[in-house]
């Protein structure tokens, strides 16, 4: 049996690791265009902040020798041939090489979507870490930049510019923060936070240019020495065109992530994620799904048998000193899908408030009106908000109920939690909507 | 609780710690500054139903926070002409805004002498003051 990856991500990785756990007689190999295996790249923001000296540290040896993993490292894949199995790829010397295999496992990944603006070229991408190496030796000269993009790599990004002393101003065309992923009301939330960080926000803006040391939008201008582009990424797709394999913004995969082609798996950000909610297709985009759907393919590639029940989107992102989660549906979103639903909020210290340093935490829960099915949950504030939504993430996966959430005994110590935790009350909000 | 505690000098404030806005016949209800920070944080409001009639320093809805639930008494008598729904998917407005998008209802005022029961801005302040000395 030899199982060939394409890209050496999280995917990839989690692809070779379990595909070797599942048979230790497989051979296998890695083509990879970096000259290291592995980028912790949710780790960036943290070294251009400062957090991070090191920016080495972020890149990993994974010992691939030891495990018996061939690797073609610096190599760029140029074309698969389906009928005679075979990847066809540019090695580290430039030569042309191939590599046959049984199984194929394509962990592409995604890269930055460049918004077609004039003078776009001038931005800074924010993905990897060359693009962060070369934002960070600018940072001295730096006082205005400018971040395209109200994601969680545009708000880190912009958390870490302000660290450094830069006057920073966030553009997004969507009217919220962190589009798609929370509501307006949790969105404003954050926007204020921002703001009292000294960071501006501008939301419902679209760039008409960008000028060498200006962002031109429609009704304003801003005088910059930096741009940095975070406006979301975009499957790898291109090294695909010449296959038959089916693909809407991402590959489509079954549940064994086996792509439309025989013996062809994909997994990561260049596949579309399906929902565990409503199994309908989405982007994720997370470094958790890519490594289980990784895992998922490596296991499947290598003789196993397994399915991936779909994603919850679940995340947290640190913007700050502040704490932002969310998993499964939103209220808009799941409106847009066509579900009545129910909304509780509390914002409730996590503390009891006459403990010292006690934090408050905002806490929203969407559930479906009819059975009372718990949708989504988003969470904000500096302290317990990830470990809230991985509770509620939980609840979602077992399809619990709002009555059975509330249900949930919670751990209590005045130094980590109250007695009656803000999931609970958020709960017995919405629970109250549809008695 | 909080040090900076807001009195607009041109509402009209009641012992229950509800203010009032009479314009044009019709008050502007919502509870003070002083109330919504004795509360903490709002998670949920009962809102009166709109055509209730209301008797001044009677009940006209509830406010829950996470550790209480307080009724809100009518500052004048009427009808109920207008409530804020935007309450229903955000009471924390009432915490966070509690004289403007914080208000709780609207209503048509039968008796405008019934003004000269509650408090000016100022005497509100020293009654507050007095009686609460926690604050």
């Amino acid at each position: 049996m030899k199982i060939v990856i394409i890209g050496l991500g999280s995917a990839g990785f989690a692809a070779a690791l379990a595909a070797k756990k599942q048979d230790r007689n497989a051979e296998i190999v890695i083509i990879d265009k970096k000259d290291y295996d592995l980028v912790h790249p949710c780790g960036l923001p943290f070294y251009l902040e400062g957090k991070i000296k090191d920016i080495n540290s972020l890149r990993h040896n994974l010992g691939l020798d030891r495990m018996n993993i061939k690797k073609h490292d610096n190599s760029e894949v140029i074309g698969i041939d389906v009928k005679d199995k075979k990847v066809i790829f540019k090695d580290k010397k430039a030569n042309i090489n191939t590599e046959r295999y049984n199984k194929l496992i394509i962990a592409i990944g995604a890269r930055p979507f460049v918004p077609p603006i004039p003078g776009i070229e001038n931005a800074y991408k924010a993905l990897d870490i060359k693009d962060v190496e070369k934002i960070k030796s600018k940072l001295e000269n730096t006082k205005k930049a400018v971040i395209i993009g109200a994601g969680a790599i545009g708000l880190e990004k912009a958390i870490a510019l302000k660290e450094n002393g830069i006057k920073v101003t966030i553009i997004d065309i969507m009217k919220n923060i962190l589009p798609n992923l929370i509501d307006l009301d949790i969105s404003s939330l954050l926007e204020g936070y921002l703001k009292e960080e000294g960071i501006d926000v501008m939301l419902g803006k679209s760039i008409k240019k960008i000028e060498k040391d200006r962002v031109v939008m429609e009704d304003a201008s801003i005088e910059v020495d930096m741009i940095i582009l975070a406006a979301g990424v975009r499957p790898n797709l291109e090294l695909l065109d010449d296959m038959q394999i089916e693909k809407e913004r991402g590959i489509i995969v079954d549940e064994r992530m086996q792509t439309s082609i025989k013996d062809v798996y994909a997994a990561g950000d260049c596949i579309q994620s399906v929902s565990l909610i409503n199994k309908k297709t989405f982007s994720a985009l997370l470094a958790t799904t890519a490594y289980k759907q990784g895992t998922i393919a490596g296991i499947n590639a290598a003789g196993g048998k397994i399915e991936y029940d779909g994603s919850l989107g679940t995340f947290v992102s640190k913007i700050g000193s502040m704490e932002i989660a969310a998993t499964g549906f939103n209220s808009e979103f799941a409106k847009k899908s066509g579900y009545e639903i129910v909304m509780g909020k509390a914002k409730a210290a996590i503390k009891p408030d006459w403990f010292p340093g006690s934090k408050k935490l905002t806490l929203k829960i969407v559930a479906e009106k009819g059975s009372g099915k718990i949708l989504g949950a988003q969470a904000m504030g500096e302290e317990g908000a990830a470990s809230r939504i991985n509770v509620i993430s939980t609840a979602i996966k077992s399809e619990m109920t709002l009555k059975e959430l509330i249900g949930l005994e919670l751990a209590y110590c005045p130094a980590v939690s109250d007695v009656k935790d803000v999931l609970l009350i958020a709960a017995e909000l919405a629970l109250r909507k549809i008695r | 609780m909080s040090e900076e505690l807001k009195f607009p000098d041109n509402l009209r404030y009641s012992k229950e710690h509800q203010w009032v806005k009479v314009e044009d016949g019709i008050a502007l209800v919502g509870i003070s500054d002083f109330a919504q920070s004795q509360l903490t944080d709002v998670v949920f409001v009962e809102l009166p139903e709109v055509g209730s009639v209301v008797e001044q320093n009677s009940v006209m809805s509830t406010i829950e926070s996470v550790k209480s639930v307080s009724d809100v008494y009518a500052p004048v008598s009427g009808e109920v002409i207008e409530i804020n729904q935007e309450l229903e998917d955000n009471p924390e407005k009432v915490n966070e805004d509690c004289y403007v998008s914080g208000w709780i209802a609207k209503i048509k005022v039968k008796d405008e002498s019934e003004l000269d029961n509650l408090m000016a801005a100022e005497e509100y302040k020293k009654f507050v003051s007095e009686n609460n000395e926690r604050s």
